[in-house]
């Protein structure tokens, strides 16, 4: 991964995670919107500009690859490279919330 | 069309949101939009009044890519209207849609990057187009002196008149640019 990659994914905005999270399963914009929703009890919402500028941008980026289309609904799924970053922000998550427990994070 | 009214109306690049509201208002008084065109022309039909939220994006993609935007704009409950200027126009009934509901970004980072979208593929542009022209305007005058001809007279008096237009327009962009990029940037 370069630097560039990691100046802009890490850490992640809240949007991005969600979106890159789901992605471990083909989906298109609309469905992953309703996902989060559900995920979090209404709590994080993805709105259609934000989710298609980081559908492209990350797609752009390669994080994720489109796959097909169903219905003038373009799906995709998460890459090699996507999983990466996103296993690096789960660590990080990891971390905050051990630490916020008091606990010292030892990797 | 006898309920068809027109009405004139300049927004320059960075003002979507002023002109989202003067949308929003027409329709509470019950002008609902039908079309915009260059520079600024609005037909509205007169109808009941109704809270409308109208909202512009600006996310020029290939022709191929333009179906699936759209579709996912009406997923989310959005009506597509046109693009103008590559400015993508959607509607929404305010009614009883809850507040995020009637947004189309949920996070600063988002609507800065758009912001940052429309300086780079207009802004920029725009700019470097106009220094052009005022170099070769004024080398021109520079070369000619005093010895213009009449009818030229009258050709550059116009011209610098549509460079005053211009500059006017260029400094209203930036001012609107950076009040958009303070008001979005600040809280990140």
């Amino acid at each position: 991964m370069d630097d560039r990659l990691k100046r802009i994914y890490a850490p992640m905005t809240e949007t991005g995670f969600y979106i890159l999270f789901c992605l471990r399963e083909e989906m298109h914009g609309y469905n992953i919107g309703r996902k989060v929703s559900e995920m979090t009890g209404g709590e994080v919402s993805i709105s259609p500009g934000t989710m298609y500028g980081t559908l492209s941008k990350m797609e752009k980026d390669q994080l994720i690859r489109f796959v097909r289309e169903e219905e003038k609904r373009k799906l995709y799924r998460i890459t090699e490279l996507g999983e990466e970053v996103l296993q690096l922000e789960l660590k990080r998550i990891d971390r905050l919330y051990r630490n916020s427990k008091g606990e010292v994070y030892h990797g | 069309m006898a309920d068809m009214v027109k009405e004139f109306h300049v927004f320059v690049l960075p003002e979507y949101e002023q002109e989202e509201e003067f949308l929003r208002e027409k329709s509470r008084q019950g002008y609902h939009l039908v079309q915009v065109r260059m520079p600024g022309i609005y037909y509205f039909k007169k109808g009941e009044p109704k809270d409308t939220v109208y909202r512009l994006d600006f996310n020029p993609q290939t022709d191929s890519e333009k179906d699936s935007y759209i579709q996912m704009y009406k997923d989310y409950g959005w009506e597509y209207i046109q693009d103008l200027n590559e400015y993508s126009y959607f509607r929404k009934d305010a009614g009883t849609a809850a507040e995020e509901e009637l947004e189309i970004f949920n996070d600063n980072g988002s609507r800065l990057e758009m912001v940052e979208r429309i300086f780079r593929k207009k802004m920029l542009p725009m700019t470097l187009i106009f220094l052009f022209c005022s170099v070769i305007f004024l080398n021109y005058l520079l070369s000619v002196g005093t010895g213009i001809h009449p009818f030229m007279m009258v050709i550059s008096v116009l011209d610098c008149i549509l460079i005053l237009l211009y500059v006017y327009v260029l400094v209203r962009c930036l001012a609107g640019f950076s009040r958009i990029r303070k008001k979005y940037g600040d809280q990140n």
